[in-house]
């Protein structure tokens, strides 16, 4: 390997494993790279803008602190407002680079499949949380709060995390950077309570513990646990820390409170019921059995249940969405590789790889992304070293061009600098972080030069 | 099996005790803690990485000859044996020494030799003693060399007095950042912070004196009262009114072991509180209220360290400083200030007092004598400098001027660099001889023993962990091979002792120890008895009147008295809006030690940053990571703004140690090289402070712009 050779490498995705993947390829005191990250949006960072709740600033630091300097290193452009797959194909891409790497995260989710999930009120946690984040695509996403009960399905930290933002006090959240069209339906938000329904017990929860702790800190919100108080014995240590913590949390909830959050357990929703928008969720108490791997899994009872309320939200999984021109495992919802090469039934596609979510299914944490990307890099390395990997066609310039002919609206880095500042200034005056522009034309026009 | 060695870092002040893992092939695999050590203390993230630069692919391992012209950019090296490097570096300089007289050749002394405890003597005394050359400049003249000059002018010698901060229940730490810094002229082990947060606990109270609220800052030790920088000897000088006027000093005392006390209360009289508040930024009663803080607690200690002493009047602010602490009776009592025991206990005596002629006029050069840095490039050439050995040093980044400096160089006829890595410097050498680092060496515990500044003194010593590698020789060997070979007194001339530790017995005999005895101690340390603090009266005053001279006529004569009043008035009268630039140390880096270490220079720390406040920034419309022209008559470079409200308003702090374009051959830090902030620093004629030769690195104004992004 002559670190000599200019790698040239396309980076699919902008979220945390497209800028490991970005970081691990720049550190490499033996590469010698060009790297060109491509983003479906006018923004970057992936979920870290559009997924991490706005209550959380500290974990948005991770941008200013690592990825900001990779984003604007002297071997790295940005070309934002630009759909692989739309704009520009696979294939082309294959050809362009000496090596792909998608890192596309998920943009769907898992659908509950139960009759009434087509009713309005009816709405994933992905929407909402892309609504109250500022993602162009669902800023004009109608989310009815016009009912005192929310129901969330599923108790992951997704689950959490909008529980949180549908019970927050509304002075606490206008110090963030939710958008402004969110924090107007929050003001005017009839929702008292919130109910968390998880299908498993107690034990099996899939929140983390310091995502359950915040919960404690919202002033005015009051915790119920219903449907399983049993304290198993024989579980882990971390487990054992969630039971304390939830324990805690509804024992000190006495006072009186103007909002309730209700974690109900072993517990299914089977039923969406209501004329012309959900007015009721049906659903169906379970028991736990053991099934083979050694896991307790969920089994219906008879013991039917109905819960009054407005909007049903499922938080059941993110789920990958198949790019044309690349293998997708249906069944997993990740395109298909191994150990990050991309695979077809013929083996490794040659020179494209995958990492994060779109490799790994829609699990882990934001820091997860780090090691997946340095896995998915072990292998173009070897490939490179292998002399698998075939020279880029196109210089770099080459491909800016391409880029500008096909997107004439591609939002490069100084496009993508104008916007943040544009954010940062409006955020500054009102005391918040930013103030998100939430609106495509808007931000391609703030974008713009001039 | 991996075996287990204890040994010590020796990057800065506290030596913390180490454990080193070593390999069956004999090589260091790990750098841990060593939570058993008597001298307690846990080694920061500098020592633990410090096995990442030992293994640096680009550190120097052959000594190095230039084979093409200096005025080439790209310098091109070949390997050469030791013998053919040490004869043709003797000869040149032998036939420059003959032919242009000693002063033909300049010595640079850098920071890590005083981390050595045998290269300290072979560079700071061997060298320039057998040279007789009267070219020396250090790194002294960038960081402490104020506070030298006036211990040697007060007390008649260098004491480093410390404060005694295991008793004191007032500690006034000015000019500081401890937990960055981890203490300097004051041997502490790495506690974290503790001794601070106990004398907290104790009922005492610890204020800090920092334009920037420092790390060292919290609710467990103590406020910061932020002060505009550059301004520290107008606080101090009226906190020194206040306790006068409030009837806080003890004239006993004053009388008994001070002399010119009058001219010292004639000094502080002209500096009422109400007079300096606008200047300083501090209210006048509060400054009062310090006076009464100070006088009521039982024992008190200031203590003042790098961020005063690289503004403009680093001598007068530790002369009030040593003032305040003498004239309230602190010195030479429990919780006050004192003399630490060690080696240098007490130090010997100072070398006679030389004059220097130089494009300034002729200047008195006290103790280890170190010319302006920022006055190189003029003495250079008045001198008509030929040739330069540099000691463990990048003066190109590490002084301002890097331009001038450059060409300085250029025009030598001979040039030769003593270094582990290839850094800026020695790429412009004609000799580059590679040194061993700290893990291939053995040593006793260098600097804070050596100079007695251990509040717990103790001195250990350690084996080299690892044989060197490849061709590397330690700094005291090379000066000692190098002075044989120009056939001067060197080291190496008694055949019986061919390391150099037959001179750090001699030292340690004084103490009833010796190397030997040391390697069979517990943790091969020997804690060594305090002496009662009033024996600092005893100790430490070497006049002939043995009295301490409260008002130097020194001071008086070479006009920084005059200054004081000159320089206030230039405060008084600058713009409201002046933005200046002060430095700060980060816990990552080390001067330029860790430029080359990938894991200390992930993400945001692979530039130097430019801090600045939220007030600051938002006026100028920044925001954080926003490009930005830092600049001034002296230079200009590009960074990055960090804002964070820790920043006192009008004042901006970026970390010295970065630049390093030049250094092509240290892949990490040229490819990170950073903004050089020395590049903003006051450089030329009477841009120092007269005496002390201090570079002017502190409270610098600047003017910032943003850079449209690209
Ligand atoms: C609601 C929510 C909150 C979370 N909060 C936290 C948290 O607080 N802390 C934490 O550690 N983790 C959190 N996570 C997990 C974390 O966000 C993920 O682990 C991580 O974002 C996954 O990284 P990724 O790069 O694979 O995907 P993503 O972050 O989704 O990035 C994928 C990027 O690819 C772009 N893209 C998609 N398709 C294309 C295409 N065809 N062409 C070009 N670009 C495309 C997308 O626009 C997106 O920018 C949260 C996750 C969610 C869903
Ligand atoms: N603050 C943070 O660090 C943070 C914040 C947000 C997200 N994240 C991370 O992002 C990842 C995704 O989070 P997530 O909450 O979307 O996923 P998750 O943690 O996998 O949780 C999914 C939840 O949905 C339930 N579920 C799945 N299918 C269901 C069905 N058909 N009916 C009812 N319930 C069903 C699951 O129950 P079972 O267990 O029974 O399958 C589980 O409770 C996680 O790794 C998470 O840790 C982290
Ligand atoms: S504090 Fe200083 S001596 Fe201790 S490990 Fe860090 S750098 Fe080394």
């Amino acid at each position: 390997m002559t670190p000599d050779r200019i790698l040239r490498i396309a980076v699919i995705g902008t979220g945390p494993a497209g800028m490991y993947a970005t970081e691990h390829l720049i550190e490499d005191r033996n590469l010698n790279v060009e790297v060109d990250l491509f983003e479906r949006l006018p923004t970057p960072w992936g979920l870290i803008r559009g997924g991490v709740a706005p209550d959380h600033p500290e974990k948005k630091l991770i941008v200013e602190r690592l990825f900001d300097y990779f984003f604007k290193h002297g071997c790295v452009r940005y070309f934002g407002n630009v759909e692989v797959g739309v704009h520009v194909q696979p294939r082309e891409l294959a050809r362009w680079y000496d090596a792909v790497i998608y890192a596309v995260g998920a943009s769907d989710d898992v659908r509950l499949g139960i009759p009434g999930e087509g009713l309005p009120g009816s709405v994933s946690a992905r929407e909402f949380v892309a609504w109250y984040n500022g993602d162009p695509d669902f800023s004009h996403l109608d989310v009815d709060l016009s009912h005192p009960r929310a129901v969330v399905v599923g108790n992951g930290n997704v689950a959490l995390d909008v529980a949180r933002i549908l019970t927050a006090p509304v002075a606490d959240l206008e110090k963030t950077d939710i958008t402004d069209h969110a924090l107007r339906a929050l003001k005017a938000s009839a929702v008292k309570e919130v109910v968390i329904l998880g299908r498993r017990g107690i034990s099996q929860a899939a929140y983390h513990n310091p995502e359950l702790e915040e919960i404690g800190h919202l002033d005015g919100v009051t915790v119920v646990v219903e449907g399983d108080d049993a304290s198993p014995p024989n579980v882990d240590w971390a487990t054992r820390r969630k039971l304390e913590t939830l324990r805690e949390l509804s024992a000190q909830s006495t006072r009186a409170a103007e909002r309730r959050i209700v974690f109900r357990f072993l517990c299914s929703p089977v039923e969406m019921l209501g004329e012309h928008k959900v007015e009721q969720l049906r659903v169906v108490q379970n028991t736990l059995e053991p099934v083979s791997n050694g896991t307790l899994q969920a089994r219906p009872t008879g013991k039917r249940l109905f819960i009054d309320t407005g909007l049903v939200m499922r938080s059941i999984g993110y789920r990958g969405t198949p790019i044309p021109g690349l293998p997708f495992d249906d069944a997993l919802g990740v395109v298909r590789h191994i150990e990050g090469r991309i695979c077809d039934d013929q083996g490794a596609v040659l020179g494209n790889y995958v990492t994060g979510w779109i490799k790994r299914g829609p699990r882990g944490i934001i820091g997860t992304n780090k090691k997946c990307a340095r896995d998915t890099l072990r292998c173009l390395i070897e490939d490179l070293q292998a002399g698998r990997l075939t020279p880029a066609e196109l210089r770099s310039t080459e491909v800016l061009q391409e880029i500008k002919a096909r997107q004439p609206e591609a939002v490069l880095r100084p496009g993508w600098l104008r916007l943040d500042h544009a954010e940062r200034t409006a955020g500054r005056a009102q005391g918040r972080p930013r103030v998100k522009f939430t609106e495509r034309e808007e931000q391609l026009t703030l974008a713009a030069e001039g | 099996m991996n075996q287990e060695q204890r040994t010590f870092c020796r990057i800065c002040e506290p030596a913390c005790p180490m454990i080193a893992e070593i390999d069956a092939k004999g090589k260091v695999s790990k750098l841990k803690p060593d939570p058993d050590h008597p001298i307690g203390g846990n080694p920061c993230v500098k020592g633990i990485s410090f096995l990442e630069l030992h293994n640096d692919p680009d550190r120097l391992n052959w000594p190095l000859k230039r084979r093409n012209p200096r005025s080439e950019p790209k310098s091109i090296f070949d390997r050469v044996s030791w013998d053919e490097a040490i004869a043709t570096s003797a000869a040149r300089l032998n036939e420059i020494r003959e032919r242009y007289g000693k002063d033909a050749i300049a010595i640079y002394i850098g920071n890590p030799n005083s981390f050595d405890s045998r290269a300290m003597s072979a560079c700071y005394y061997a060298l320039p003693g057998g040279l007789e050359t009267k070219t020396i400049f250090t790194a002294g003249t960038q960081d402490c060399q104020n506070k030298v000059v006036c211990e040697i002018a007060m007390y008649g010698n260098s004491t480093f007095l410390v404060p005694d901060l295991h008793h004191t229940n007032y500690l006034l730490c000015i000019g500081a950042n401890p937990s960055a810094s981890r203490w300097t002229w004051v041997g502490v082990p790495n506690d974290g912070g503790q001794i601070l947060k106990d004398i907290r606990s104790r009922g005492g109270t610890v204020l800090f004196v920092n334009p920037r609220r420092i790390e060292s800052s919290s609710a467990d030790t103590g406020e910061t009262l932020q002060i505009k920088p550059d301004t520290d000897i107008y606080f101090l000088a009226a906190l020194s009114h206040e306790v006068h006027r409030l009837g806080g000093f003890n004239e006993a005392l004053l009388e008994k072991h001070g002399k010119n006390v009058e001219g010292y209360k004639r000094f502080i009289s002209r500096w009422p509180p109400e007079r300096v508040a606008d200047v300083t930024g501090i209210p006048a009663a509060r400054i009062t209220e310090v006076a009464s803080d100070i006088m009521a607690a039982d024992g008190a200690a200031c203590y003042l360290s790098t961020g005063v002493n690289q503004g403009r009047q680093g001598t007068l602010s530790f002369w009030l400083t040593e003032m305040l602490n003498f004239a309230t009776g602190n010195l030479g009592r429990e919780g006050g200030t004192y003399k630490a025991t060690g080696l240098a206990d007490p130090m010997p005596a100072p070398a006679a007092t030389y004059h220097v002629e130089t494009p300034d006029g002729v200047l008195p050069m006290m103790g280890l004598g170190a010319l302006p840095a920022v006055l190189l490039p003029e003495i250079f050439e008045q001198k008509g400098v030929r040739a330069l050995i540099c000691l463990g040093g990048n003066p190109l980044l590490s002084m301002s001027g890097e331009e001038k400096i450059r060409e300085a160089f250029s025009h030598l006829d001979f040039m030769l660099c003593v270094d582990i890595m290839p850094n800026a410097t020695t790429e412009l050498a004609d000799y580059v001889l590679p040194a061993t680092d700290w893990l291939e060496r053995a040593d006793i515990t260098p600097f804070s023993w050596l100079l007695s500044t251990q509040l717990t003194p103790n001195v250990q010593y350690t084996d080299a962990m690892e044989a060197p590698a490849a061709e590397r020789r330690t700094d005291w060997w090379i000066v000692s091979r190098l002075l044989q070979a120009m056939g001067l007194p060197s080291g190496l001339d008694d055949p019986d002792h061919r390391d150099g530790f037959n001179m750090i017995d001699g030292m340690l005999a004084d103490r009833g120890l010796s190397v030997e005895k040391l390697k069979n101690l517990s943790h091969q340390t020997a804690f060594v008895p305090e002496s009662p603090k009033e024996s600092v009266f005893e100790r430490c005053l070497v006049h002939e009147d043995k009295k301490i001279d409260c008002c130097p006529e020194l001071f008086v004569r070479t006009g920084l008295h005059d200054r004081s009043e000159a320089l206030f008035e230039q405060l008084q009268r600058e713009p409201a809006d002046t933005l200046k630039l002060i430095s700060m140390r980060t816990t990552h880096m080390h001067n330029s030690w860790m430029a080359n270490v990938p894991s200390l220079r992930k993400g945001h720390l692979s530039d130097n940053r430019l801090r600045m406040s939220p007030v600051d920034a938002d006026k100028r419309g920044l925001f954080d990571g926003d490009q930005v022209r830092a600049f001034n008559a002296y230079g200009s470079v590009h960074c990055r703004i960090d804002v964070r409200d820790d920043m006192r308003e009008g004042v901006v702090a970026m970390t010295h140690g970065y630049g390093h374009h030049g250094a092509k051959s240290m892949k990490v830090a040229s490819s990170k090289p950073g903004a050089n902030c020395n590049r903003l620093m006051p450089t030329g004629s009477k841009t120092y402070e007269p005496l002390s030769y201090m570079s002017w690195m502190c409270g610098v104004p600047i003017e910032v712009e943003k850079l449209i992004a690209t």
